[in-house]
């Protein structure tokens, strides 16, 4: 009986063990982003903006159009047809704002909000994309 | 709602802002007029070193004997203007407006300390209420211009607290803010809260008959 509890112990632990290792791997890939959370911006003011990167290109019919967001350019010229996935926003875009480079900040507000105003979907307001209930 | 969110952030905006503008130089622009009209002769009176003493000198809380008589409307009356330019300016959410659509950026207050500056108006505001409504000779002279420019002065106060502890979804709040903003800004000229334009003037006019025709001071 005793070597019975012992045996289920050991499963359990074992199957534990299992679920860590074999569990979500870290959150890094784009497919499995929820939140844009810049460490450049940190500590920030708001919670991070919710950002489902998979699920919000396909609603927004994005897929295929990585160049929207993933630009690429210089000097304040965008490069037509160059696009920059896997480029994070904040190695080119700084903190405070270049000569011909907008700041970061700036960059993400504006292309969020300026598509959403031009498409008439998706949040403008604060709370749309930062919100307190998902800190 | 997002399209007449998009639509009170933007085009409308715009108009209470240039409705704002226009409304206050016309305002000041007929006021002048109507001074050179009805006080020509006073006109060759006003003095600007009498004016700056004394708008500098009402600037002050409790500078005056006027601001000493009654301490509570003193401190209500300073406690509200002081918050409402620091909170119009410097709270964090109107600095990203300012960065979104323009591109300049500048320091702001915690998120905290805004809201807490807006609860200190919204206090102000119901001290103002009471003192209309208890207040004998104050409540003889008021009238529903007192009322309207009181309830337009608070509504953004109230909307913009609602909406950064996102009451209800947020948006809808939000929303509302912008259009008590707004409201304001097309008041200020049309309303009792033209005082924002004319106080200068109403200091300069009395500073420049007390200072320089009676050479005494007016506070």
């Amino acid at each position: 009986m005793k070597l019975r509890v012992h045996g289920l112990l050991a499963l359990s632990g074992l199957l534990l063990l299992a679920v860590f290792w074999l569990g979500p791997a870290p959150v890094s890939a784009q497919e499995d982003m929820v939140q844009l959370r810049p460490e450049a911006l940190q500590p920030a003011t708001r919670p991070a903006a919710l950002f489902k990167h998979d699920e919000h290109n396909e609603k927004a019919h994005l897929e295929d159009q990585c160049i929207v967001c993933h630009h690429s350019g210089a000097d304040g010229v965008l490069v037509a047809d160059e696009t920059s996935e896997g480029t994070p926003c904040a190695d080119c875009h700084t903190v405070e704002k270049g000569k011909k480079q907008t700041a970061l900040r700036q960059a993400y507000h504006r292309r969020c909000m300026n598509c959403h105003k031009a498409k008439g979907r998706g949040p403008t307001h604060c709370s749309g994309c930062h919100d307190k209930r998902h800190p | 709602m997002n399209a007449f969110y998009n639509f009170a952030t933007g085009p409308l905006a715009w108009a209470a802002f240039a409705v704002f503008i226009g409304g206050s130089v016309y305002r000041i622009w007929s006021m002048i007029q109507l001074a050179k009209q009805k006080e020509a002769a006073f006109i060759s009176y006003m003095s600007l070193p009498h004016a700056l003493r004394s708008i500098v000198r009402w600037l002050i809380p409790f500078g005056t004997l006027g601001w000493k008589e009654n301490p509570s409307i003193t401190l209500a009356t300073f406690l509200f203007h002081i918050c409402l330019f620091v909170l119009l300016i410097f709270t964090p959410a109107h600095e990203v407006l300012w960065s979104y659509a323009f591109g300049f950026t500048f320091p702001v207050i915690p998120e905290v300390l805004a809201d807490t500056l807006t609860l200190v108006v919204i206090g102000a505001c119901c001290f103002f209420v009471h003192r209309r409504l208890t207040n004998i000779q104050v409540r003889y002279v008021t009238t529903g211009k007192d009322w309207l420019a009181l309830g337009i002065a608070t509504a953004p106060f109230i909307t913009g607290f609602l909406a950064s502890q996102q009451f209800a979804d947020g948006q809808i709040m939000t929303l509302l803010h912008v259009l008590c903003g707004e409201a304001m800004l097309v008041a200020i000229p049309f309303t009792r809260l033209s005082h924002a334009l004319f106080q200068p003037l109403t200091r300069a006019y009395i500073a420049s008959e007390f200072g320089a025709v009676r050479h005494v001071q007016d506070w």
